[in-house]
């Protein structure tokens, strides 16, 4: 009996050795799935971080893209060709990889065909060890630059306005705003409402001295952030014309910027940091340097007859067809501002191949677009998909020719000292 | 006119073309997408889920994003019941490895105890949110690393507990303005009712509408 107990216990013993010997295994086995678990979410991590670095440096460097090449016979030193332009990206996207741990990293441009990429793929293929063996590894994240119709009133805005300034009721403005603003206050003087402005432009430097007397960002905007600086903001007083404002301001080009500011207008139609159609006779200043001079006299007489930014009208210009006369799509735009055929005849336009004709056109079509939206960014996207899709899909459609054809336009504008207010470029992981 | 009237005149006058209505789907007016809450304790996290919620609504998306940084680690939690879109966003997170889960039209986002992990955390979710706006709450002592990624925020809410003196409301403001940007006061006395509504991440208590609203206009409430 006493036997038998001890095989008995011997036997269970065995069993006991065998089952804590699978436990272990399976152990080991499910703590070497989790590390390699770890190891990929690590590697993920890293190629996130990574795409967004290399995003953000193309964002940053993209406006050198469209500096001119040559200034006054000199190399311009700020300009980037495509290729430095991709290699910046790519240096700020490997650079992050290896601080974040991976080392073999593939950078890629999915749409380095485009005049101003602004897609990087960044793909992480470090092996991943898992337990005594090592297994190939890929995580992948794909950042763009994406076009925000509605930025955040913390993102950055566009550059201080130089160009000429105008009075009215003691306040300075650029000519344009000024112009907008006769023509809004003389239907309000109609409807029995006299506007009165309170405060126009103000420069970084009367800012500073506003920021100094009270430092208190919540009070006063500091040095560099108030949009007073670019020449379109009005402030307009009585209480009383708010509701007009709110009314009738946009027909005018003028939007209330922020909700909780009543007396806050800003003029959108006309964007840009210099003043358009009001430069020297010949329209160079009035445009950027990247125009040929041929073109110049017609987008200043455009930009004054529908009061349209001249430099809008350019970058579209050149996103189009590069400023070629000529030029026909596949799709059957034709010309200088790629009209298709019903569109050139809704704004009679008998000869799309005719340059003055063709840009008078354009003018008139963005002052419509721009009217209707009230945006640079969505009437650019209607102008290139249609009014009916940019309505449909409540902003910019989704579709990667239009998001890269208003991407372009706004970074073009950017480069060229004219960045557009309304409208931000922000860097998203979409993969 | 009569109505007699007005129908015998339309025999004869066409009706006005009705004018076309302008896209307000957009707007260029700029919005507050991002938001930072300093506090802790539930007052805090009801604030956060309602400045969240209205953000959202304001800015028109079916959901919104909470990352929530405790100086603890995250614990696992399921997903509550929630809308299709704040459900495929905590699925997209996920996928990234990020410790998301969606409940009602809310994404939380539970961020890694380490300073400088839980800011490559923010900027991943954020960076993958896209239009979705952003509330990250620092529900403890404001480490360094932090201060970056709050000062690129539009707007910094602090949160004192209920019946803090005013003097430490001033300190947290004035600690606050240290990232560089203006911090406003949100003074909540959450109710069982609005600790609920918050769990549940779709409806912003009623007591909290205004309040709310004030402080995302950059007044204290």
């Amino acid at each position: 009996m006493r036997e038998r107990l001890r095989d008995e216990s011997g036997q269970a013993l065995v069993a006991v050795l065998i089952v804590l010997g699978v436990v272990l295994l399976l152990a080991g086995g499910l703590g070497a799935i989790a590390r390699a678990l770890s190891i990929q979410g690590e590697h993920a991590r890293a190629a996130d971080l990574a795409a967004l670095a290399g995003a953000r440096a193309m964002l940053e460097a993209q406006p050198r893209l469209f500096e001119p090449a040559v200034i006054d016979g000199r190399l311009n030193p700020r300009h980037l060709g495509k290729d430095e332009y991709l290699e910046i990206g790519k240096r700020a996207a490997e650079e992050t990889a290896r601080r974040n741990g991976a080392q073999d990293v593939l950078v890629s441009f999915p749409d380095s065909d485009e005049l101003a990429p602004r897609r990087i793929v960044v793909t992480v293929r470090d092996a991943i060890k898992v337990g005594d063996k090592r297994v190939p590894g890929k995580a992948e994240a794909e950042a763009e630059v994406v076009v925000v119709t509605a930025p955040s009133v913390g993102a950055s805005l566009a550059g201080e306005y130089r160009g000429p300034l105008v009075e009215r009721q003691g306040e300075l403005m650029r000519p344009d705003v000024a112009l907008a603003f006769d023509r809004m206050a003389a239907a309000a003087a109609k409807d029995g409402v006299h506007l009165l402005i309170e405060s126009a432009y103000r420069s970084d430097a009367e800012q500073a001295v506003l920021f100094a007397r009270r430092p208190d960002p919540k009070w006063v905007a500091p040095p560099g952030k108030s949009l007073h600086r670019l020449g379109t903001e009005l402030d307009l007083k009585p209480p009383s014309a708010w509701p007009w404002l709110r009314r009738n301001a946009q027909r005018f080009g003028f939007v209330q910027r922020y909700s909780w500011e009543p007396w806050h207008w800003g003029y959108v139609r006309s964007p840009g940091s210099r003043s358009v159609g009001f430069g020297a006779p010949d329209g160079k200043r009035a445009v950027p340097s990247f125009v040929p001079d041929w073109l110049a006299p017609i987008l200043r007489r455009a930009s004054q007859r529908w009061g349209v930014s001249a430099a809008l009208l350019a970058a579209q210009l050149y996103q189009e067809s590069t400023f070629n006369p000529f030029a026909k799509s596949e799709a059957g735009a034709m010309g200088i501002a790629q009209f298709m055929p019903e569109t050139a005849r809704a704004y009679g336009l008998r000869n799309p191949y005719d340059v003055e004709q063709a840009v008078m056109a354009q003018a008139h079509y963005m002052r419509d677009l721009l009217g209707q939206f009230g945006s640079v960014p969505l009437a650019l996207a209607a102008y290139n998909a249609g009014p009916g899709n940019v309505r449909r899909y409540g902003g910019i459609p989704p579709f990667p020719e239009t998001q890269s054809y208003v991407a372009s336009i706004l970074a073009l504008l950017g480069g060229a000292g004219h960045p557009v207010l309304g409208a931000g470029l922000e860097v998203r992981l979409v993969r | 006119m009569t109505a007699a009237l007005k129908r015998l005149a339309g025999w004869f006058i066409a009706p006005a073309a009705e004018a076309e209505r302008p896209v307000t789907a957009r707007t260029v007016v700029a919005s507050v997408t991002a938001v930072g809450v300093l506090g802790r304790g539930s007052a805090a996290t009801v604030a956060a889920t309602a400045i969240a919620l209205t953000a959202a609504r304001r800015a028109r998306t079916r959901c919104a994003l909470v990352c929530r940084w405790t100086g603890e680690e995250p614990r696992a939690a399921a997903d509550g019941s929630a809308l299709p879109a704040a459900r495929a966003l905590a699925g997209r997170l996920q996928a990234r490895g990020l410790e998301a889960r969606a409940c009602g039209r809310l994404v939380a986002v539970d961020l890694p105890a380490a300073a400088t992990e839980a800011r490559a955390a923010i900027e991943r979710a954020w960076a993958a949110a896209g239009e979705v706006p952003v509330t990250v709450l620092v529900a403890g002592a404001r480490p360094a690393e932090l201060d970056g990624v709050l000062g690129a925020l539009d707007r910094l809410v602090v949160v004192p507990p209920p019946g803090a003196p005013a003097a430490l409301e001033e300190l947290a403001v004035t600690d606050a303005a240290r990232v560089g940007r203006a911090a406003t006061v949100l003074r909540v006395a959450p109710s069982p009712v609005a600790r609920a509504l918050a769990r549940g991440g779709l409806i912003v208590p009623p007591a909290l509408r205004g309040p709310v609203a004030r402080v995302l206009e950059g007044r204290d409430a």
